[in-house]
């Protein structure tokens, strides 16, 4: 044997020897299981960002694919630039599988009148649109098949899971994810439904580590609501009253979440992190804010509804039950 | 070291690690301030570390691989290296002179990853930042196990086929090592196939020295036997590397 092929052969020998006892132990202590989420990408800085700008990406494959208009970040003629696929403009029962020719048209012709007074670049600009928007514009006078269609939405789901680990904290990514699997014409099964769960109380947990930036605590109130509302669906479907257990649980969940947003706003005002934010990211998240409790108030309204309710006729039973919860 | 100075010599004077030196250093900074974080300051320290390894990364396997596996080739098919067989260069020296040059010039660039990220991006709490000294020197120890032997099979490998060859086959096994795994794991979920389940553990599974992580969510430094048993692991996948690449290096085509 030659010189270099002993060389060689120790080398790789004790390699596999090394590696091999490496490997053992690693597995009998943590598996060497791939993380999947290669130089920690989700949930980082990075994640946060590459969750917004998927908004887009999303944005048009739901208005190609399955509005089958062009969108309106490309047709420039709303302000609805970026924003999320499933909570803008557009009603969801809208959405067929038949084409939509008058909408087609609606986008293909430019709605606006150029400004008479446009700059030369602003009218280049919109030419440009113009082309982006003709680009896109749908003349097949048939529309996707239901099969196509199908792959559309598993595309979409597939994206809106994606952007949902890259930032689970980030309310449009919870919320778009969350009504994608919800509304029965795209989801609704019991799986999506179950999934719709999971991600609420992923979102809930992300919040939980949260004590600099107020915005995943309104995150979390939407999912807290959204859990409230399946859990209640079935008493509504059926026309029973919503239980005043399920009530008081709900509310207090919620309110907490956005007792937590208060008080690490009002942090975030003190140190002066929230003067860094743009006035547009600041109306935001008080106008989601503001919805928020909103909505959080009619769980007060419904409890003193059910109170009432159940007085006359049960006394007691169901009222000391969630009082003694409540103490707890 | 006549063959190490006329590699050094010729990386500098193709002056592409200029780039990727000034890439390192200004990325780190740039990248962090693209992200949301306004609403929450904290994330732009960690956003940094995270950013300068993610680039070291990168430089690794976009420049570093790719000048072992053109000078491999470049060497052995003008003649360079069996010149310096004649004046009683081994085939081992060779390779550790050719890879030492390519080597001297990336440690600069791994040093300015190591001051930024163990520097600029340290917690100010004495326990987190005594984690976060280790967490990095740790890194630093796991990330050099799989690029140095990598480095070495670009340049046998560039000395037995051609440079682009031998860049394709090294990156290949890089991206599976660090990404490619993942998607193996996940297609193995439900898979009792023999040959594919060999296949996962005959992997090599370089994404074990990936740390980010522990530095992104300052998750502390890796208990050190965990640290020892995945040294030794990527220590026995770098002698095998090295064992095959000895045999696959040729001086003259």
């Amino acid at each position: 044997m030659s010189k270099g092929l002993l060389f060689s052969a120790l080398c790789i020998l004790s390699g596999i020897g090394l590696a091999a006892t490496g490997l053992s132990s690693l597995r009998s202590g943590n598996s060497p299981l791939h993380s999947r989420d290669t130089f920690a990408i989700q949930g980082s800085a990075y994640g946060k960002l590459l969750a917004r700008l998927s908004e887009t990406t999303i944005d048009r494959v739901w208005h190609l694919g399955v509005e089958q208009i062009v969108p309106h970040y490309m047709s420039g003629d709303t302000a609805n630039t970026g924003r999320n696929p499933l909570t803008d403009s557009h009603p969801q029962g809208e959405t067929s599988t038949q084409a939509k020719p008058e909408s087609t048209l609606a986008t293909a012709v430019p709605s606006a009148s150029p400004k008479v007074n446009a700059s030369p670049i602003d009218r280049g600009k919109k030419w440009i649109q113009e082309r982006v928007v003709a680009q896109y514009t749908r003349t097949n006078p048939n529309s996707l098949n239901e099969r196509h269609l199908a792959t559309v939405h598993r595309d979409i789901e597939k994206m809106l899971l994606r952007s949902f680990k890259m930032d689970p904290t980030h309310y449009g990514a919870y919320d778009s994810y969350h009504l994608f699997l919800t509304i029965s014409e795209f989801g609704g099964s019991p799986q999506a439904n179950e999934q719709a769960k999971r991600i609420a109380n992923v979102a809930i947990s992300a919040a939980f580590k949260e004590n600099e930036d107020p915005e995943p605590w309104l995150t979390a109130a939407a999912a807290g609501m959204n859990l409230y509302l399946m859990a209640a669906t079935p008493y509504m479907d059926k026309g029973t009253p919503v239980p005043l257990e399920l009530l008081k649980e709900y509310r207090n969940k919620v309110g907490f979440c956005l007792e937590r947003f208060d008080e690490i706003q009002a942090k975030s005002e003190q140190s002066g992190v929230w003067e860094g934010l743009s006035t547009e990211r600041q109306m935001e998240i008080a106008e989601r804010s503001l919805f928020a409790k909103r909505t959080f108030k009619q769980f007060d309204v419904m409890i003193a509804r059910a109170e009432t309710k159940s007085l006359p006729k049960a006394p007691g039973e169901n009222i000391a039950k969630s009082d003694s919860d409540e103490q707890e | 070291m006549e063959l190490y100075k006329l590699t050094l010599v010729s990386i500098l004077n193709r002056k592409t690690f200029a780039i990727f030196a000034i890439l390192l250093l200004a990325l780190p900074f740039v990248l962090p301030l693209m992200t949301p974080w306004e609403s929450k300051p904290t994330l732009l320290e960690p956003a940094r570390a995270q950013a300068a390894w993610m680039l070291l990364w990168t430089t690794a396997i976009g420049w570093l691989l790719f000048q072992g596996a053109t000078i491999g080739d470049r060497w052995s098919s003008h003649g360079i290296l069996e010149y310096f067989k004649t004046l009683g260069l081994s085939r081992r020296q060779q390779m550790v002179q050719m890879w030492l040059s390519c080597f001297t010039v990336f440690a600069g660039m791994i040093l300015i990853t190591f001051l930024i990220s163990t520097f600029t991006a340290m917690p100010s709490d004495p326990v987190e930042a005594r984690h976060w000294l280790i967490t990095n020197f740790q890194y630093l120890l796991l990330f050099l196990l799989v690029v140095a032997p990598l480095l070495i099979l670009a340049i046998s490998l560039g000395t037995r086929f051609n440079g682009a060859a031998a860049y394709a086959i090294t990156i290949g096994l890089a991206l599976y090592g660090l990404f490619g795994i993942g998607y193996l794991e996940v297609f193995l979920a439900d898979n009792k196939n023999i040959f594919l389940n060999l296949l996962y553990i005959f992997s090599p599974h370089y994404h074990l020295s990936d740390l980010t992580s522990r530095l992104v969510f300052k998750l502390g430094a890796v208990p050190w036997n965990e640290l020892g048993r995945i040294t030794a692991y990527l220590g026995g996948t770098a002698l095998i590397t090295v064992g095959i690449s000895y045999q696959l290096y040729r001086e003259g085509k």
